[in-house]
């Protein structure tokens, strides 16, 4: 039994349908990848697991148990963290103070603290900035103040949306670097990103999502060798001047 | 001079009143993007149940924010539960309009019940004054003041130190990423309605001290409460206090100064500059 399994999910988004039945998986201790074009499903994907979108129809089970129609606090009380696209920190608050409420949902279990310095110690640039109000981060710091909060639930998975969007190649290299990290470390990635690339590199299994469908699949090297992944996605057929399928 | 300083010393007083009474306002604005149109109705009901519990138990004033507290809690979250929540999807102008609506029922029960008479009450403490040097304090006024800034003391800490503060202004900030962080955002609605009601209700019971109260009430001080929150910020706590104090030395100054008459055009005025300046800022 896989940690999250989904099954002919169907979502519609403003009366249209988003996705057209969309099955998958993800095991343990695994990243895997969601890829696809912009309106090809990925963000709907992630939104419908943490009761965003709620589906037409499907099945959505997580640890063996189905949390289609469980609240946002249910499906993060299950286990289950989202780091949505954009960081989407709350400005206003203290960079602990995110991090403290990310542990909302598990307040009354194990302690804050231990995990406030686990938090602080795989993203050690939190503790810099813990007293500093969020809305003055840069980039980089605030996604990983967004992945810092939702490590704060303790889950077992946590979903990733676009966690590279905007950010200089350096950071990039640190939010990969923090993924691994966090797989080492026993927690499931659900990986949406349009750096393709990077993501092929560092997931075990990959989707690709196209018009609401997934299209095709396989491990990260397959896809990252398939002509017309590379075609779509990569927009050149061989590896020249991308520094990333060097090694 | 000496005039003066007892005009802004009573205006400061007057200000953390109105401060109180306004934050309400400005917190279910922020968390849940609605205009409390029955701000007004909650300030009315909290004078009236003070006066009540006076007229028939000689209950003080003070006593009965025990009461009011609690009790504007309660109706603020089932205010929010029964009749704001069903609308949370539809545009703010039938929030708006549904709040008006709550607003007339209870000043025409008020009417029914209590009559369109001028209520006012008096306690030991009503007519005493404190002599500072050359100043002469209202000691009701003092006492208010008092408890206004006690109250907003807690309500900062509650704020900053707890869970459901926390929770409040993640909400107020983000409000799918309060969610997504496992708070549970239609209870935190219902919370934040019954905490700006708790606060509108207990602010009766103090502005009962200098106040008479008619079912009209609500309308003059729901003014003044815009006002000071579009001032101060609409959720920030301490520009709410500055708006407020601001607003009761600026009224008492014109009191004084020009006409009592003119007292209650101020918060009109401020308002609309405030507004207007707003404006042009956003432009």
């Amino acid at each position: 039994m896989s940690l999250l399994e989904i099954h002919d999910l169907k979502v519609h988004r403003g009366g249209v349908p988003a996705l057209r039945g969309v099955t998958f998986e993800v095991d343990r201790r695994e990243v895997v990848a969601l890829l696809g074009a912009n309106g090809a499903g990925k963000t709907t994907t992630l939104r419908a697991i943490s009761d965003l979108s709620r589906p037409e129809s499907g099945e959505i089970r997580f640890d063996g148990k189905s949390i289609v129609g469980a609240s946002s606090t249910r499906v993060v009380e299950a286990g289950i963290a989202h780091v949505p696209e954009g960081s989407r920190i709350w400005p206003e608050m203290t960079v602990v103070e995110n991090l403290r409420l990310g542990a909302y949902a598990v307040r009354r279990k194990g302690s804050p603290i231990e995990r406030l310095n686990a938090v602080f110690e795989l993203l050690p640039r939190l503790a810099e900035r813990a007293g500093q109000l969020a809305g003055t981060l840069s980039g980089g710091e605030r996604q990983m103040a967004a992945i810092g909060r939702a490590l704060m639930a303790s889950p077992k998975l946590l979903l990733m949306d676009e966690p590279s969007l905007g950010l200089s190649p350096r950071v990039v290299d640190t939010v990969f670097d923090t993924i691994q990290q966090i797989r080492r470390d026993g927690v499931a990635v659900l990986l949406v990103e349009q750096n393709v690339v990077r993501a092929l590199e560092i997931a075990e299994r990959a989707y690709v999502l196209e018009g609401g469908r997934i299209v095709r699949q396989g491990s990260g090297e397959e896809l990252l060798d398939d002509p017309e992944v590379r075609q779509a996605y990569l927009g050149r057929t061989a590896g020249a001047g991308s520094p990333g399928t060097e090694g | 001079m000496v005039d003066l300083l007892s005009v802004l010393a009573s205006g400061i007083l007057v200000g953390t009143v109105y401060a109180y009474m306004a934050y309400g306002l400005g917190l279910i604005y922020g968390v849940l993007r609605v205009v409390n149109l029955a701000h007004g109705a909650f300030l009315t009901l909290g004078v009236y149940v003070t006066w009540w519990l006076n007229a028939t138990f000689g209950m003080d004033p003070l006593v009965s924010i025990l009461i009011t507290v609690p009790l504007g809690f309660a109706l603020g979250a089932t205010v929010e539960r029964t009749l704001v929540f069903r609308l949370r999807d539809s545009p703010p102008v039938t929030t708006l309009l549904l709040l008006f609506g709550v607003w007339l029922i209870v000043r025409n029960a008020l009417y029914l019940i209590f009559g369109g008479a001028d209520r006012s009450l008096l306690t030991s403490y009503s007519l005493e004054s404190l002599a500072l040097g050359p100043l002469t304090l209202s000691i009701p006024r003092l006492i208010v003041s008092a408890f206004s800034l006690l109250g907003f003391v807690a309500l900062a800490l509650m704020l900053k130190r707890t869970w459901s503060g926390l929770a409040l202004r993640a909400v107020a900030q983000d409000r799918e990423a309060a969610a997504l962080s496992g708070v549970p955002v239609n209870r935190v609605w219902a919370v934040a309605f019954g905490i700006g009601s708790a606060l509108a209700m207990s602010a009766g019971s103090l502005m009962s001290l200098f106040y008479s109260v008619t079912p009209e009430f609500g309308a003059r001080f729901l003014l003044k409460s815009f006002c000071v929150v579009v001032l101060g910020g609409l959720t920030n706590i301490g520009g709410i206090l500055v708006a407020g104090i601001g607003l009761g030395i600026a009224e008492d100054l014109t009191a004084f100064y020009i006409h009592t008459g003119y007292r209650d055009v101020v918060s009109f005025l401020v308002l609309t500059a405030a507004l207007v300046m707003r404006r042009a800022d956003a432009d």
